[in-house]
C-alpha cells in the first residue's frame, strides 16, 4: 500500500520534472544489444572491473554521435578521469569537440559535476572513493532533474544505481608470441541491476580492429573435451565393442 | 594566393632612435648589436656582435639601448604615409608593413606603378625605404631588399624568385645550418625536396618553412585601417594588489575597448588579456571575443587569468599588478553577429564551462582536439574552453601504432618493469630486438605473467635535435589476467605508456 503510493509520488515527480520529458539517451548501435531502449535519462550507470574505461568511451561516443535534442550529436562531461583515452572515444565515434573534460576536480568534483549536468547529454565521473552522501544526494537529484545520464566508473558503493555494465571474459586477439599487434577484443557485456532484472549479455568487438565497438558475430572455436564417462553426463549407457570398463 | 606589396625601412630601430644611415650607429640590447646603420655596417660592424667587437672595429660608433616602444611609434609616420594611398595596412612589425595589392594596383595603374607611388610616399614622409610586390608576404619581403629599392616579382615567379637565395633568409637558423650541412644551398634546392619527405624529417616547422621556399603563403593576411590602435591599457600605482581591483579595471577598460571597436566598426576574434606582475613576469593569453562579449564578460576572463596565475616558484614576494592590457587580436568588420570560425560552444554548454572556470581556474576545463603525434599521449591536446586550438601538426607519423587505440592514457607514464624468465630486465639493442622474450610485467610489487607481446617499435624522434631528442622503443602485451598494455623502454626504464582497458 504504502509502496504503491511511493510509486505513485515517484511517476507524479518524473511527470512534473524536465527529465521526464526527455527521451532516452542513445547508445551505439552495437551495445543496443544490452541496452535495447538506450540509457535512461535521468539515470545512473555503474562501470566497474576490467573493460570499465572502455565501456565509459563506448557510453561517451554513443551519447555524443548520436545524443543531443535533435540527435545529431550531444555533449558529454568527463571528470576526474585525466587518463580518459580521447582518441579511443573518438575510434567508437565520439565527437571530440564536444567533449568537455575536467582532469582534476579536487575537492570541488561535486559542484563541477552540478554546474555541467545542467548543459551536457552524459557524465562519465569517477567520484572519490567516500564521497560525501549529501553530494551524491544532490547530484543524483539533479541527473534526474535534467535528464542527465551519469556513467559513474569505479564506484560501487553508490546508491541508487540500477543499472551496472561489465565485461566478461575478455580476450585480446592479434598478439603473438613476438609478433602480431593487438587488434581487437572480444568481450562479453554484461548488463545487470534493477533496470534489467534478468540480465543481458551480448559478445562484442569492445574495440573491433577499427577502433568502433561492433557485434562479435563469430562463433567461439570448438573445444576438444574428454569422453564422458559417467551416464548422467551424457555418456552412451552400453558401449560398443570391449566389456563395461 | 595573394599578392602582397611590403614596404621595408631599413636598419628600422637604428632609424627610430634617431641615427641617420650616414652615421655609423648601432642599437644594442643585452650587450649586443641589435641593428646597426649602413655606415656602421661598411666599417665591419654587424647583427648580433658585441658591443665590444663592434666599438673595436669602428671607434666612432654611436650606441643606443634599443627601445621597441620608439620604433612602433615613430613607424607610425611611415604607415600614415602609406594609409594616405591604400587604407589596408598591415603592421608586420615596426619597419615592415604590408599592403594587399589588388585593388590599390588597379587603381594606381598597375604594380610597378603602385610600388614607386609608395616608395615616394614613404621617402616624402622622411625615411628610406624599398618596396616590392610578389605572391606571398615572405617573397613581397625579399623583394622589397632586392634591388635597388625593390622589385615587382610577376605572379606565380615567387619560387623562381626565391631559388638562389639562401635558406639562411627563411629565419629559422638552426634549419639554415642543417639544410647547409646536408648540402642544401639554396631555397630553390630545398623547394625541389618532397614535400611529405620535408614534414618527415624536420617537422611542422620545416613543413612550413618548405611552404616558404616553395613561394606559397603560410597564413592569409589580416589588412585592418592603419593608424587605428585599438589596445586599450592601464598602469596600476601603486601596484594593485586585490584582484578585485584589477577586475573593475578591467570592465572600465573593456567599455572603452568596445567603444573604440565600435567607432572603428570593427569587431575582434580575440581579445589578448596582457597582465603584468612587479615581479617582471607577464601573463598574456587569448580569448575568443567574435564581437560577443560584454564589458563584464571581459571582466570575468580577467579575473580567471589572474586566478589560474601561480606565485613564482621560487617563493618571490607577489608584488601585485601593475600594468593591465587588452589588445584586440584580428579584426573583423562588425556584421552583427560572428559565426565561430571553430565549432562554436553552445549557450548552456558556454554557461557550464563559465561556472567550472569560476570554480577551478582557467585551465580547468578542456577540450580535447586530436593532433599529430605518435605516443598516444602525444595525440591530443587539451584546450582549455575559450581558447583557440593549436595549429595543426600534419606530416607522416612512421611507427605511430595504428586502430584501436588505447582506453586509458594516463598523463604521466607509469614505471614499471618487464622481466624476462630469469627475472632480469628485458633489454632492446640498438638493432632493435629484445634482450629475451618479456615474461612478467611487474607493477609496483605484482608480478603478473605476459602471455602474449609483440614489437619492438621503435621511435627515434627529432634525433637532430640534442635537446628535444627523444628515443623510444614500444612493446604491447598481454597478462595472464586479460589486460593489455602498452609499454615503452626509454633510457632503460620501462613504464606504461597506456591501458586498452
Amino acid at each position: 500500500m504504502a509502496e504503491a503510493a511511493l510509486r505513485d509520488a515517484t511517476a507524479l515527480r518524473d511527470a512534473v520534472s524536465p527529465g521526464a520529458a526527455r527521451a532516452a539517451l542513445p547508445v551505439l548501435p552495437a551495445l543496443r544489444a544490452v541496452l535495447p531502449g538506450g540509457l535512461r535519462a535521468g539515470s545512473l550507470v555503474g562501470l566497474d572491473g576490467p573493460g570499465a574505461a572502455s565501456l565509459g568511451a563506448a557510453l561517451v561516443a554513443g551519447a555524443s554521435r548520436h545524443g543531443g535534442a535533435d540527435g545529431t550529436g550531444g555533449w558529454c562531461g568527463v571528470v576526474g578521469l585525466p587518463a580518459f583515452g580521447v582518441r579511443a572515444a573518438a575510434g567508437m565515434g565520439a565527437a571530440p569537440e564536444r567533449l568537455l573534460l575536467v582532469d582534476e576536480p579536487g575537492g570541488r568534483w561535486a559542484d563541477v559535476v552540478a554546474a555541467l549536468v545542467e548543459a551536457v547529454d552524459l557524465i562519465l565521473l569517477r567520484p572519490p572513493d567516500r564521497p560525501d552522501p549529501a553530494a551524491v544526494r544532490r547530484l543524483s537529484a539533479l541527473a534526474r532533474r535534467h535528464g542527465a545520464v551519469l556513467a559513474l566508473a569505479d564506484a560501487p558503493a553508490w546508491p541508487g544505481v540500477r543499472l551496472r555494465l561489465r565485461t566478461a571474459a575478455p580476450s585480446w586477439e592479434g598478439l603473438g608470441a613476438g609478433h602480431g599487434r593487438l587488434r581487437g577484443r572480444r568481450a562479453e557485456v554484461v548488463a545487470e541491476g534493477r533496470d534489467v532484472p534478468r540480465g543481458r549479455r551480448a559478445r562484442l568487438w569492445l574495440p573491433a580492429p577499427d577502433g568502433t565497438v561492433a557485434p562479435d558475430t563469430a562463433r567461439p572455436a570448438l573445444q576438444l573435451v574428454g569422453e564422458p564417462t559417467r551416464v548422467s553426463e551424457g555418456a552412451p549407457v552400453h558401449r560398443r565393442g570391449g566389456g563395461a570398463a | 594566393m595573394s599578392r602582397v606589396l611590403v614596404v621595408w625601412c631599413p636598419d628600422w630601430p637604428v632609424t627610430a632612435a634617431g641615427i641617420d644611415a650616414a652615421t655609423p650607429g648601432a642599437v644594442v640590447s643585452g650587450g649586443r648589436v641589435a641593428a646597426c646603420s649602413a655606415a656602421a655596417r661598411a666599417d665591419g660592424v654587424r647583427r648580433g656582435q658585441a658591443l665590444r667587437d663592434a666599438q673595436r672595429r669602428c671607434p666612432g660608433l654611436v650606441v643606443r639601448d634599443r627601445d621597441a616602444d620608439a620604433e612602433g611609434r615613430a613607424f607610425e609616420a611611415v604607415v600614415a604615409a602609406v594609409a594616405e594611398l591604400t587604407p589596408k595596412v598591415e603592421v608586420v612589425r615596426p619597419g615592415l608593413l604590408a599592403v594587399p595589392v589588388r585593388g590599390a594596383a588597379r587603381f594606381y595603374g598597375g604594380e610597378e606603378s603602385l610600388r614607386v607611388l609608395l616608395q615616394d610616399a614613404v621617402v616624402e614622409a622622411g625615411h628610406d625605404c624599398g618596396t616590392g610586390i610578389a605572391d606571398g608576404l615572405f617573397a613581397a619581403e625579399l623583394a622589397a631588399r632586392a634591388g635597388n629599392g625593390g622589385v615587382v616579382v610577376p605572379e606565380g615567379g615567387a619560387a623562381e624568385f626565391l631559388a638562389p637565395y639562401s635558406p639562411v633568409v627563411l629565419g629559422r637558423p638552426e634549419l639554415a645550418e642543417l639544410l647547409w650541412r646536408l648540402g642544401v644551398r639554396t631555397l630553390g634546392a630545398f623547394a625541389a625536396l618532397p614535400a611529405g619527405r620535408v614534414a618527415a624529417r624536420f617537422g611542422a616547422e620545416g613543413a612550413l618553412a618548405h611552404r616558404l621556399a616553395r613561394g606559397e603563403e603560410p597564413r592569409p593576411l589580416a589588412a585592418v585601417d592603419g593608424a587605428a590602435d585599438l589596445a586599450a591599457h592601464t598602469v596600476f600605482d601603486p601596484p594593485a594588489e586585490r584582484a578585485d581591483r584589477v577586475v573593475f579595471t578591467a570592465k572600465r577598460l573593456a567599455d572603452e575597448l568596445h567603444a573604440g571597436l565600435a567607432a572603428a566598426g570593427a569587431a575582434c576574434v580575440r581579445l589578448e588579456v596582457a597582465v603584468e606582475f612587479a615581479d617582471g613576469r607577464e601573463s598574456r593569453r587569448l580569448w575568443r571575443h567574435d564581437g560577443l562579449l560584454s564589458a563584464l564578460a571581459v571582466a570575468d576572463r580577467v579575473r580567471w587569468q589572474l586566478a589560474a596565475w601561480r606565485p613564482a616558484e621560487d617563493g618571490a614576494e607577489w608584488g601585485g599588478v601593475v600594468r593591465l592590457g587588452l589588445v584586440p587580436d584580428q579584426l573583423v568588420a562588425d556584421t552583427g553577429r560572428q559565426e565561430a570560425l571553430w565549432g562554436r560552444v553552445t549557450d548552456p554548454v558556454a554557461r557550464a564551462a563559465d561556472r567550472v572556470q569560476a570554480l577551478l581556474g582557467h585551465r580547468a576545463i578542456t577540450r580535447p582536439v586530436l593532433t599529430g603525434g605518435r605516443g598516444p599521449a602525444e595525440q591530443v591536446v587539451k584546450v582549455p574552453v575559450g581558447d583557440l586550438p593549436p595549429d595543426e601538426r600534419d606530416g607522416p607519423w612512421p611507427g605511430r601504432l595504428g586502430a584501436p587505440a588505447p582506453a586509458v592514457v594516463p598523463a604521466a607514464p607509469v614505471p614499471v618493469r618487464l622481466v624476462d624468465a630469469a627475472g632480469a630486465d628485458v633489454a632492446v639493442s640498438a638493432r632493435r630486438t629484445v634482450s629475451a622474450p618479456p615474461a612478467a610485467l611487474v607493477v609496483g610489487d605484482a608480478p603478473a605473467a605476459v602471455v602474449a607481446w609483440a614489437g619492438p617499435w621503435p621511435a627515434d624522434e627529432r634525433w637532430w635535435d640534442p635537446e628535444r631528442a627523444r628515443r623510444r622503443a614500444r612493446l604491447q602485451v598481454v597478462t595472464e589476467d586479460g589486460a593489455a598494455y602498452l609499454v615503452a623502454v626509454e633510457g632503460g626504464r620501462w613504464h606504461i605508456e597506456a591501458a586498452y582497458d
